[in-house]
């Protein structure tokens, strides 16, 4: 291997590489699942990811659809398990990913891109059931991805009934709870951070970023073990467009002021800034601090 | 729609439907997979039946919703994608938004004729040309192929294995003509393609003008020249096929009622002279 590349690839990319160069075995394959809260950039990122020649998510996968596509990939790993099928971890991971594929919003019968060693599917709110995913991808030569989409909860909110949602912010603050709640626990269960690289990609973050490019290769790229350079992922960024921006979804800009009784609201919930606090102990820095930089 | 055709490859085993399939396959508009055990098919409907539920009820919400574009659900397609999955060896979805008209998907599964109500409940949908291939041979060939290749069963076995077949080929046929089913049955009968003069004319009038129209024919002699016969017996197992049936063997083939109706119905239905002992 030449020694500039020894110098920039991580470990296990050198692993996998030696391993194609000389034959041995399979390329290893990346699951990567895109969850967090809807209008927090999951669409966006996803976009991007797909635009490099070896990723492959599909989506959206309706967060209901888990049980029975857990059902179904079950079926098919007992039905191959007893009439003797050839089902190694990375087909495994691709039958998956094809069974979760034909319970997408709009169905797919999904084609491998590349080599393959990326493939996963985007669904917002996801984190919700996560023992569900895990499930579903239980192979465990594989490594696996959970970006967790994150954004400022106002503007997630502001985006949402922008967009028609015509809930109250009661609603929204015990839903969008729920999806702290279950990222903490994914984060502190053993059994997933042994199998899960779980990373926060913070839509905030990338807005405000001056280099776009190198921001998307260490927040997105990087974690799933894939090499581009900064050049390259800014031109995957440019060739997406915002397909699903509160603008042209709706038609207008979105809402930009948070209402003060909304805000009193979130204030009074003393929950919602625990559960941003742990994150924030968890993940510093990763745009969960909404209170301190309200302050 | 622009389905793709439809090739199902069916018969007993060990009369040819792995050499049929390559020969098939080897058509660059053609893309089988295969193996599928036949006993793959019910639960490739129970999966498909969660998946259009599944999908009806969000359909329903959306109408409901009054928002959204609404979902391009094709059964018969996915029926096809979950089959390949539940292949022995199993194979990721057609690329379907690539593959035109003329070109052929489908795959092969021995024995599948049993179960041919539920194959046209799984399939019946595409909307284009759809072929069922029924491959036999010489049942005493067939049964001396299947002995030599480590199926340990006696000969009575091997009819009562049998008999379901023959029936329900016969069967499938028939209400495939009088309900007009839409399928396109042919029977391919391997000691005919063996004996034959040439084989590129036997595999061009039987199976590639039905599926790849009348330009076809210099393929054939292509698939003929490059399509080794992998699943010979003396491929597989190293030496050649047991060549004789003992007296008993014989004698119980030979007079086995149930056996020569069976026989009887299916040279009728499909106007040939399939053999129970092969003429010396």
């Amino acid at each position: 291997m030449p020694s500039y590349l020894s110098q920039i690839l991580s470990d296990d990319e050198k692993f996998i590489r030696w391993r194609v160069c000389w034959g041995v075995g399979f390329l290893m394959i990346t699951v990567c699942v895109v969850g967090g809260y809807q209008r927090s950039g999951t669409r966006q990122f996803t976009d991007i990811l797909n635009q490099h020649p070896d990723i492959q998510i599909s989506g959206e996968i309706g967060r209901h659809s888990f049980v029975k596509i857990r059902r179904a990939v079950k079926r098919l790993r007992s039905f191959h398990a007893k009439h003797g099928g050839e089902l190694n971890a990375r087909l495994d991971v691709q039958l998956a990913v094809a069974t979760s594929a034909l319970y997408a919003k709009y169905p797919k019968n999904i084609q491998l891109k590349g080599s393959g060693s990326v493939v996963g599917f985007k669904t917002p709110r996801s984190e919700w059931y996560f023992d569900q995913i895990a499930d579903i991808f239980s192979s465990n030569s594989t490594k696996k991805v959970f970006l967790f989409c994150n954004r400022d909860f106002r503007d997630v909110f502001l985006s949402l009934k922008t967009l028609g949602w015509k809930m109250e912010i009661e609603s929204f603050v015990r839903f969008y709870k729920r999806s702290l709640r279950s990222l903490i626990e994914m984060s502190r269960s053993e059994s997933v951070i042994k199998e899960w690289d779980i990373n926060i990609v913070s839509l905030d973050q990338f807005l405000s970023a001056d280099e776009k490019g190198e921001w998307i290769q260490q927040k997105i790229f990087q974690p799933l073990n894939v090499i581009v350079s900064a050049r390259d992922a800014m031109q995957f960024f440019q060739n997406t467009t915002n397909r699903n921006s509160t603008a042209r979804a709706t038609g207008k800009p979105r809402e930009v002021v948070f209402a003060e009784s909304d805000w009193n609201y979130c204030l009074q919930d003393a929950e919602l800034w625990q559960l941003l606090g742990k994150l924030a102990e968890i993940y510093p820095g990763q745009g969960f601090n909404t209170l301190e930089a309200f302050s | 729609m622009n389905d793709p055709k439809l090739c199902i490859i069916g018969g007993s085993p060990r009369s040819g439907t792995r050499n049929f399939a390559d020969l098939v396959s080897s058509h660059p508009d053609a893309q089988l997979f295969g193996e599928v055990g036949h006993y793959a098919l019910p639960n490739v409907k129970r999966v498909l039946n969660e998946m259009s539920a599944y999908h009806a009820e969000e359909e329903e919400r959306r109408t409901l919703r009054g928002r959204g574009r609404s979902k391009n659900f094709t059964p018969h397609r996915v029926a096809l994608t979950l089959t390949g999955m539940y292949a022995k060896s199993p194979q990721l979805p057609f690329n379907f938004n690539a593959l035109t008209p003329t070109q052929v998907v489908g795959f092969k599964t021995p024995q599948i004729e049993k179960r041919w109500r539920l194959m046209h409940e799984l399939y019946g949908g595409f909307e284009n040309e759809r072929y069922f291939f029924f491959c036999i041979r010489n049942l005493d060939q067939n049964f001396l192929s299947l002995h030599s290749r480590g199926w340990r069963k006696d000969v009575e076995e091997y009819v009562e294995r049998l008999l379901p077949l023959l029936r329900s080929i016969v069967k499938f046929k028939t209400w495939n003509d009088k309900k007009g089913g839409g399928w396109h049955i042919h029977l391919l009968h391997l000691n005919a393609f063996i004996d034959s003069v040439s084989h590129e004319d036997w595999l061009f009038d039987r199976v590639y003008r039905p599926l790849f129209g009348d330009e076809a024919r210099e393929a054939a002699a292509q698939a003929v020249a490059n399509t080794g016969n992998r699943n010979s017996t003396l491929n597989v197992t190293g030496k050649p096929a047991r060549a004789e049936l003992t007296d008993e063997e014989r004698h119980f083939l030979n007079k086995n009622a149930d056996l020569r109706a069976a026989v009887e119905r299916l040279n009728a239905a499909f106007r040939i002279d399939l053999p129970i002992i092969t003429p010396r």
